[in-house]
């Protein structure tokens, strides 16, 4: 065997499907999330919720519910002493803060919203004795339509706010009105982006300890963010973030919804400095659906300058957002991520935006799986479809005439992102290809000659994330004395699978087995900081900090190989657990060797400090831009109205992959999500505020059985903005599923020339679109 | 929320259950399979301060599938699952195994019963359609041991309301037998989601005399109103004749005018129940038709 060849195959795992490390542990029912965790003496919370999504609080008496067996004590806000109110934004010309204690105390605003705080021996007391705590509201006037809340005459939400604007932004960039009069034609959009759920399985949950002898709080919580989050409590509960320690335990799943912190946990945390002793809260699902954060819910509407051969030459964009009942950085932040990914994969030079997010008496929205971009997607992509339609061309050509081409990149966009690196001509070929598009168009023709409605849809996609220049990630490298390797990491999973991806890139740097290495997080007493779960970022971010520490571990353990062996800045090689010098055949040490060394100061480089633990708080240089294209063959049945999804075709391109099958299962999971928007979920509402899906039976989600096999397959364009070149991939399938099935749809449906403008796809609304009434 | 308490009892018989429903009065409920009454006390709905539970009662006195000379007979505590394999009851009325295998998944139906889910008499319950097409009636038990007998046609009387007097216990459904040729049926369902409710139940059932000429033809609706609709006209207009696709088309304009009022929910609005009833009325009686011709074939 020839030197070269064993160059060639040297064991290289990332790049590489493996096996989650994981989920012996998920699928043995062996995890451990908050709801089995029991601390000896206990109580157990439970939230006086208010019937009504629009009163004023007359008088809440606890006296009866305080007789019952088993009941502690009644905490209302005003027994929430030398606390601070919920986090809003700054009030600004832009933006009305809202000022929101942790248990509201004047008026609650939307249905649910918790009154006070139940404690008692066992949930079942806590939950008998919640009905006797009486509460005398004045109810008021709900506001429910976005489009009636905007209006002077409307009911508001806050008295004190000047209407129901939450927030107001206007945006232009380049000659818009120029556009407009050189175009060919003006293509008009309106469209609804329904409100969801992010409806992770396991629902909210904390349990808070308080030490009083040391003055710590230890609270357990299902989190995408253990550092953000106790950083959080502890400003709301105005004690020094050092006198608090979070813990995040398994997460299953968030989805976005659990990057926020609730006024539960906040309540918890302070009931149990209270009382002193550890008290627990879980949520149940109707509490989940009730109170826990909604995502989407835009209107959206589009104006496009067209010019006759496809090319869009300028984009107006309106968003009115669904804020809920209160003003947070997130429902501000996120319609400006919709604005900010309006133009899409397409260069577009005169782009205005214009975002109105208003108060209602719902939930208040925030972070769901995207957050903003599929919202985005779903607006230009939708818009691009319909614009092909009424210019007849097909929706492949009109995204060739307007890509971003490849040697545009890095490419600046109107609304001031730089995208990092794309080839969409590419990557459209290659999903065009392994869809077989031109058979999948003859299939269609055929099938309409028989009378069937069957659609094709296509969605190129882009998505920003590797969020952000500036807000970096952490990761800590151990190894131990015995050689063992410990991944500290930032990034906190849900669901994820961030162990196997992480360990793959360590034992490639380390040159161990994967076996040698454990991966630990989500315990704020493990790093000095770490940042949120969320924005595809766990890849990039996370990704390279552990890839940084790594290489600084190997560095210190080179020398002191290097030291042992009498070398001098000798090149060492870390393979097959042995540290060796370039060329030695694998003699060398062996990595446990080294370790143990590195605990000797006697036997490491003068001046080298012993032990080897290596942390890095990576920052990117830019955010990343994954993109791809999806295709989705569907039919609808004309009697019924029935949407069936025929074929799936995801080819996706994330840079760099770490772990295939990870990514392939992260667009899997998404996919379906963003089909379930497409095709069942819906928040509904009634016109007094009361939720009316508030069960799974009436809020549903996709199952196996309405499925179909995704087929995925990927282009590889690595990004700069970190080592490791990978962007990002979990949010993409929700980005780019939900506006190729409408697309699909309405391409179905084309003999009847109509226009779909809401979803879910029901076949009820599907049926009144094909007779017309629509 | 969570369950109110309740006293929780598990009787050995049927006679010391209808005892302790006669004890108990307005406040007592039955479990069977509990795969309706649960999520019912989970949400706050249901509230019984007594629960007495039959699944204590010696397993074959009330699960069970028999067969006489006239009669297919149905225990109460049947589960779905057994009714979904029964052999019997694929033999002797496929409708009812038809309807068993579309009801929601399998945790369900390997829990849920047939006396359960008809007791409970949701509106768009999947038995009830059926139930009502192939004239089952229903047996009943009371404290002093009296058995009565309802016709499917008053058993279901409105939105979750049965004939059931408050001591009642149900104890069997029975099935009149139907010669193995010349007899079809079927049972379709349009279901707003996989596993879900029915937006839509329609079974039919059809005989026809060895000419193919239409003896009996009956079409029953459910999830459309509060109480299975039983399209009347059909079983008149349609004896005697040839039921070619003509007269499918009108058995499909007498069932939109049968539908009067029909239920509307966020999953499907009055008007596009209506619709589907039409659509699924003439699906069932298109393959009932097709299973009744196909002679010599256990097809009934």
């Amino acid at each position: 065997m020839s030197a070269v060849q064993v160059a060639v195959t040297r064991k290289q795992l990332v790049g590489t499907s493996q096996k989650r490390m994981e989920d012996p542990k998920f699928v043995s029912g062996s995890g451990r999330y908050i709801d089995d965790i029991k601390l000896p003496g206990m109580l157990y919370a439970a939230f006086v919720r208010s019937p009504h999504a629009h009163a004023r609080v007359l008088k809440i008496d606890a006296s009866k519910a305080l007789k019952q067996p088993g009941v502690k004590a009644v905490l209302t806000n005003d027994e929430l002493k030398g606390i601070k109110n919920m986090p809003t934004v700054e009030d600004e010309p832009e933006t009305v803060a809202t000022p929101r204690p942790v248990l509201a105390s004047k008026e609650v605003n939307y249905a649910g919203e918790a009154v006070a705080l139940l404690l008692a021996e066992s949930k079942y007391a806590a939950e008998d004795a919640l009905e006797l705590v009486e509460v005398e509201y004045e109810p008021l006037d709900p506001v429910h339509d976005l489009e009636a809340a905007m209006k002077a005459e409307s009911a508001k939400v806050h008295d004190y706010a000047p209407s129901n604007l939450s927030y107001h932004f206007v945006y232009e960039n380049g000659d818009v009105e120029g556009a407009f009069r050189q175009a060919d034609e003006v293509v008009k959009v309106d469209l609804v982006n329904q409100r969801i759920h992010p409806l992770p399985l396991e629902p909210r949950g904390v349990i808070a300890s308080y030490d009083s002898g040391n003055d710590l709080l230890t609270i357990w919580l299902s989190t995408q963010d253990p550092h953000g989050m106790r950083n959080s409590i502890a400003d709301v509960l105005n004690v020094p973030a050092a006198k608090v320690r979070l813990i995040a335990p398994d997460v299953g799943g968030g989805f976005g919804c659990k990057g926020s912190m609730y006024p539960e946990d906040v309540a918890v945390s302070y009931a149990s400095m209270h009382v002193g002793r550890p008290v627990k809260w879980v949520e149940s699902r109707r509490e989940n659906l009730l109170t826990t954060i909604h995502g989407r819910g835009q209107k959206q509407h589009a104006e496009l300058a067209v010019r006759r051969d496809g090319r869009i030459l300028g984009l107006k964009i309106k968003i009115v957002s669904d804020a809920g009942a209160y003003t947070t950085g997130l429902n501000v932040e996120i319609p400006k991520l919709t604005y900010k990914m309006g133009t899409g994969v397409y260069d577009i030079g005169a782009y205005m935006a214009e975002i109105f997010s208003i108060f209602t008496n719902e939930v208040p929205q925030e972070a769901y799986r995207g957050a903003g971009r599929p919202e985005a997607a779903y607006l230009i992509e939708r818009s691009m479809n319909i614009v092909a339609r009424k210019l007849r061309l097909d929706p492949v050509k009109i995204r060739q005439v307007n890509f971003i081409a490849k040697d545009k990149f890095p490419f600046r966009t109107p609304s001031g992102y730089t995208y990092d690196s794309g080839d969409y001509h590419g990557n459209l070929q290659k999903a065009l290809e392994v869809s077989s598009y031109e058979r999948l168009k003859a299939e269609q023709r055929e099938a309409r000659e028989l009378g069937r409605l069957v659609g094709i849809g296509l969605v190129t996609w882009v998505e920003v994330c590797g969020f952000a220049p500036g807000f970096g990630q952490t990761a800590a490298i151990t190894v131990t004395k015995t050689g063992d390797v410990i991944i500290t990491a930032g990034g906190h999973p849900h669901g994820q699978g961030h162990a196997t991806p992480l360990a793959q890139i360590v034992a490639d740097e380390l040159g161990v087995d994967l076996s040698k290495i454990t991966v630990v997080h989500g315990d704020t007493s493990m790093l000095p900081w770490s940042s949120v779960t969320a924005g595809s970022r766990s890849a990039p971010l996370t990704g390279s900090a552990v890839l940084l520490s790594a290489r600084k571990v190997r560095d210190k353990m080179s020398k002191i190989a290097a030291h042992k062996l009498g070398l001098k800045d000798a090149k060492l090689a870390f393979e097959g657990g042995k540290i060796f010098p370039n060329g030695d055949g694998g003699k060398g040490l062996t990595f446990e060797k080294v370790a143990d060394l590195a605990y000797d100061g006697e036997k490491i480089p003068p001046g080298m400090e012993p032990t080897l633990f290596e942390y890095t708080a990576f920052s990117p240089a830019n955010y990343t831009f994954p993109f791809g294209t999806h295709i989705a063959m569907v039919e609808v049945e004309k009697e019924t109205g029935v949407v069936k999804i025929l074929k799936y075709f995801a080819t996706d391109d994330c840079g760099k992959l770490i772990n295939p099958m990870v990514v392939e299962g992260q667009v899997h999971g998404g996919v379906v999500q963003g089909i379930g928007q497409a095709m069942i979920e819906e928040i509904v509402y009634d016109d007094n505020g009361q939720l009316l899906t508030s069960t799974l039976a009436d809020y549903v989600i996709p199952s196996a059985e309405s499925l179909v096999e995704i087929v995925w397959n990927r282009t590889e364009t690595p990004t700069y903005a970190n080592p490791l070149g990978v962007k990002g991939i979990g949010e993409a399938g929700t980005i780019a599923a939900t506006p190729v099935i409408v697309n699909a749809v309405e391409d179905a449906l084309s003999p009847y020339d109509v226009t779909v403008e809401r979803m879910p796809l029901r076949s009820d609304y599907v049926r009144s679109l094909i007779k017309g009434s629509g | 929320m969570m369950n109110k308490p309740f006293d929780y009892f598990a009787p050995k018989s049927i006679s010391e259950a209808v005892s302790l429903l006669k004890k108990h009065g307005s406040g007592a409920k039955l479990i069977a399979g509990g795969q309706s009454l649960v999520p019912l006390m989970n949400l706050g709905l249901a509230a019984p301060r007594q629960i007495i539970d039959l699944t204590h009662i010696k397993k074959d006195s009330l699960s069970y599938v028999k067969l006489d000379k006239d009669s297919l007979m149905i225990g109460s505590m049947t589960t779905h699952s057994a009714v979904e394999n029964s052999p019997q009851i694929r033999r002797h009325c496929r409708i009812l195994s038809e309807t068993a295998m579309t009801i929601a998944d399998v945790q369900v139906r390997n829990r849920g019963t047939i006396g359960g889910s008809v007791c409970h008499a949701d509106p768009a319950g999947d038995y009830l359609a059926p139930l009502v097409a192939v004239d089952a009636e229903f047996r009943a038990i009371n404290p002093k041991r009296k058995v009565r007998t309802i016709s499917a046609d008053k058993f279901f009387v409105d939105i979750f309301t049965t004939a059931l007097k408050r001591d009642e216990l149900l104890t069997e459904i029975r099935v009149p037998k139907r010669p193995s040729t010349r007899n079809g049926s079927a049972y379709v369902k349009h279901k707003y989601v996989e596993g879900g409710f029915a937006i839509v139940g329609a079974a039919a059932v059809v005989s026809v005399n060895k000419d193919g000429i239409c003896d009996r033809a009956k079409v029953v609706l459910s999830g459309v109103s509060t109480r299975p609709v039983r399209v009347d006209m059909i079983e008149k207009e349609f004896r005697g004749e040839n039921l070619d696709e003509r007269a499918i088309e009108e058995a499909g304009r007498i069932v939109r005018e049968a539908v009067h009022d029909p239920l509307s929910d966020i999953h499907a609005s009055a008007d596009y129940r209506r619709e589907m009833a039409v659509v699924f009325a003439k699906r069932a009686l298109r393959l009932a038709l097709a299973r009744s011709r196909k002679t010599g074939a256990q097809h009934n």
